[in-house]
């Protein structure tokens, strides 16, 4: 089942969570809804699920008009950050909740129920719980038991709020695995809201980025990473080094670093005074490289401030000339070969083409 | 992070106050940094406007904990600052507190949102009530006694405790008046009258709506707050006649059992100050009260309790739904159910007071 979004709006107050959002998402697609908090992702989903009414707009699924402030009877399986589990129920009805609750036309029999939950336990590497109540679970277990409850009704769609934000990041990155080999097997179109880009980037096939109620991009992992459409994306899918530049001349200047302005691509407010013409030049920390000496490409002088050798990489948290704090990540091969210490004054050099310039100040 | 330094533009300005300000204090809100340095090194103007940006970080900053500081100011530009020194212009205006006209206004604006959702929800809870009762099929099998069983049976003991004390009291209370009359048989009127229409459902309903009032807000609330509502919504099921109604019908059995049995006890609680005090014997005591009892009393009783009942089960229902924040807004939902709902009960108890008063005497 699609879904389409047509010009989705939604104010609480004065706030506004959601401006005009256009969005398609297409039959058996992983999408995930990526965004700081307040940006409108859940808002977005749970408008999506019904459960929240747009003030504009509609959603359609597969061409039925879908606009109902609340959805019985629609097969959506909705899975909640905190699970939402009923503590009163077992695991096994938990999950046989929504074959019970069905009118007895379309019910299946018991002995069907109870094969169908065990198949979903199953699934879910639950089966030796089965009649333990969710306050005797761990988090990831609890939120798999969600997962199958939710499966037990054969959605058409699947949409996930946050669905791992509350558990820790061994069980996090497990689930994550698990989450998309499901997908792989069962193929149903999914919508998962995350705020952290990692996942995003793992799971999903397609990412939405959003900012105050905005879509900033859509596109494949790759794309978005690498050809992020605003400072936005680009400074939220990653580290980044984030420097305010001035304009002058056709050049940029940052701190005591001056280069070309690269083409005439991005334009300038023309009213505004020439002096005040500034850019925000992002950068990400593996991209710097670190030497003893000055070198031919653009480089400038920072001191080290401090060194975090734990990780795959090496942190360096450095203090540029014009007082600027920068981070930049090397090898321990790099590392130990510069024989890098504190307050060392070394020289930090980039390529050019690995800058990411917006015109205007952004923090 | 312990400090933050921002280069100020070389014109600080009305054309540029307003982005300057807006970056600053998103940094400040953000960070909240212990020192925020404000770089002028590259300022070569600043007009009114300028200076008053720095009158109000001043004033925004310390509301984070941070202090703001110049570094770098020329002497053209700090002679400048001398000159004008307007701390009032971005401060905001001091409101006036509203006024008797605005807070009433406001006041029925809020009452008018919570009549509506009181509405909804009692529309809800009659149709769905209404239904189940022609419909058997659509009752949640078992729940109606279960929740008889909550409310009803487990407040025996306690009830019969209160009803007894207050029966006692009151026949103490009163003997000592009616005895100076030689009036001691009176004492069974008094007993059994004020118990009957009055005394008996009160208590029934406020120990109710103490117990089961409290419960039942505190229990849809915490589905609220855990999501298990949305979770019952998506999954095609309506809360009111999932969870509601069943507790309405249950209080609406259970709550005439109670006060009848209340009365009973009350009425005991009387003889014995009658017999141990007065010198009454039971038999007379029990002949005065069965003549002084008619089914006027009986039937102000058993509408008392069921107006009650779902006086209690609404409002419960109502501040249990309408809960906000995490479990904090539990406790304060389940608090103001339970305050309500007495309130409501006394408003009720009086009104029908009044109506079967006047209506046997005009009739």
């Amino acid at each position: 089942m699609s879904i389409i979004i047509h010009n989705i709006s939604k104010k609480f107050g004065a706030f506004t969570a959601l401006n005009n959002i256009n969005l398609n998402i297409p039959t058996g697609h992983l999408v995930a809804l990526l965004g700081p908090s307040g940006c409108g992702k859940t808002t977005l989903l749970r408008i999506i699920a019904g459960l929240e009414t747009a003030d504009t707009g509609k959603v359609e699924f597969e061409g039925d008009d879908y606009f109902s402030p609340v959805v019985y009877g629609k097969r959506i399986g909705f899975v909640f950050q905190h699970y939402a589990l009923f503590r009163h129920m077992n695991v096994f009805e938990n999950v046989a909740f929504g074959l019970r609750v069905k009118p007895r036309k379309s019910r299946l029999s018991k002995a069907e129920i109870k094969d169908r939950v065990f198949s979903l336990l199953r699934l879910v590497q639950m089966e030796h719980l089965s009649d333990h109540y969710p306050g005797q679970l761990s988090g990831g277990q609890r939120q798999r038991v969600a997962l199958a409850r939710v499966l037990a009704i054969e959605p058409k769609v699947l949409l996930l709020d946050e669905p791992f934000g509350a558990l820790d990041a061994r069980v996090r990155q497990e689930l994550r695995r698990w989450l998309k080999k499901l997908h792989d097997e069962i193929h149903v179109t999914s919508i998962f809201v995350t705020h952290d880009q990692e996942e995003a980037m793992e799971v999903a096939d397609q990412v939405v980025v959003m900012n105050e109620g905005k879509i900033e991009q859509v596109g494949t992992p790759e794309e978005v990473y690498h050809k992020p459409a605003s400072g936005f994306v680009y400074n939220f899918l990653g580290n980044v080094n984030l420097f305010h530049g001035r304009i002058e001349h056709g050049q940029i200047h940052i701190g005591e670093i001056s280069m070309e302005w690269p083409e005439n691509e991005l334009v300038i407010n023309e009213d505004s005074h020439e002096q005040l013409k500034t850019a925000t030049v992002f950068l990400r920390p593996h991209l710097l490289e670190i030497d003893k000496s000055p070198n031919y490409k653009s480089s400038f002088r920072a001191k080290i401030k401090h060194i975090n050798a734990a990780g795959s990489q090496v942190k360096i948290e450095l203090v540029a000339s014009w007082g600027d704090s920068i981070v930049a990540e090397i090898s321990h091969e790099r590392f130990k070969e510069l024989q890098l210490k504190k307050n060392m004054e070394v020289y930090v050099s980039f390529d050019k083409q690995n800058l990411f310039i917006t015109p205007g100040l952004l923090t | 992070m312990p400090r933050e330094i921002i280069k100020i533009p070389s014109a600080l300005g009305f054309s540029n106050v307003e982005e300057v300000r807006h970056q600053i204090t998103k940094l400040i809100s953000a960070e909240s940094p212990q020192e925020f340095i404000l770089d002028f090194a590259e300022v070569e103007s600043i007009d009114t406007a300028g200076v008053a940006l720095i009158d109000y970080l001043n004033e925004f900053a310390p509301r984070f904990g941070t202090e703001i500081t110049l570094t770098n100011v020329s002497k053209k530009i700090s002679s400048a600052m001398d000159v004008f020194h307007l701390k009032k212009v971005f401060t905001p205006e001091k409101k006036e507190p509203p006024g008797f006209f605005e807070k009433t206004g406001d006041l029925f604006y809020k009452l008018k949102n919570s009549v509506g959702d009181i509405l909804i929800l009692l529309s809800n809870i009659t149709y769905w009530s209404g239904l189940s009762i022609v419909r058997p099929k659509l009752r949640r099998k078992g729940e109606v006694i279960h929740q008889s069983i909550l409310i009803g049976v487990n407040a025996f003991p306690i009830i019969a405790l209160i009803a007894f004390l207050i029966g006692f009291i009151l026949a103490l209370q009163s003997a000592a008046q009616l005895r100076q009359f030689g009036a001691n048989i009176y004492v069974a009127d008094l007993v059994a009258i004020a118990m009957v229409s009055e005394m008996g459902p009160l208590i029934t309903a406020i120990m109710v709506a103490g117990r089961s009032g409290s419960a039942i807000a505190a229990e849809i609330a915490t589905m609220v707050v855990t999501e298990e509502i949305d979770a019952l919504k998506v999954m095609g099921i309506d809360p009111a006649p999932y969870l509601v109604v069943p507790k309405v019908m249950a209080m609406s059995l259970v709550m005439p059992m109670l006060t009848i049995f209340a009365n009973f006890i009350g009425i005991i609680g009387g003889m014995v100050i009658a017999i141990t005090y007065l010198d009454l014997d039971i038999l007379p005591f029990f002949n005065e009260v069965m003549s002084v009892l008619r089914y006027k009393e009986l039937v102000t009783s058993i509408v008392k309790s069921l107006t009650f009942a779902f006086i209690i089960a609404v409002t419960a229902a109502y501040f249990g739904q309408k809960v906000k924040g995490g479990a904090e807004g539990v406790g304060k939902s389940t608090t103001s159910a339970v305050v309500f709902s007495i309130f409501f009960v006394i408003v009720a108890d009086s009104i029908l007071g009044l109506l079967f008063y006047f209506g046997e005497t005009t009739f």
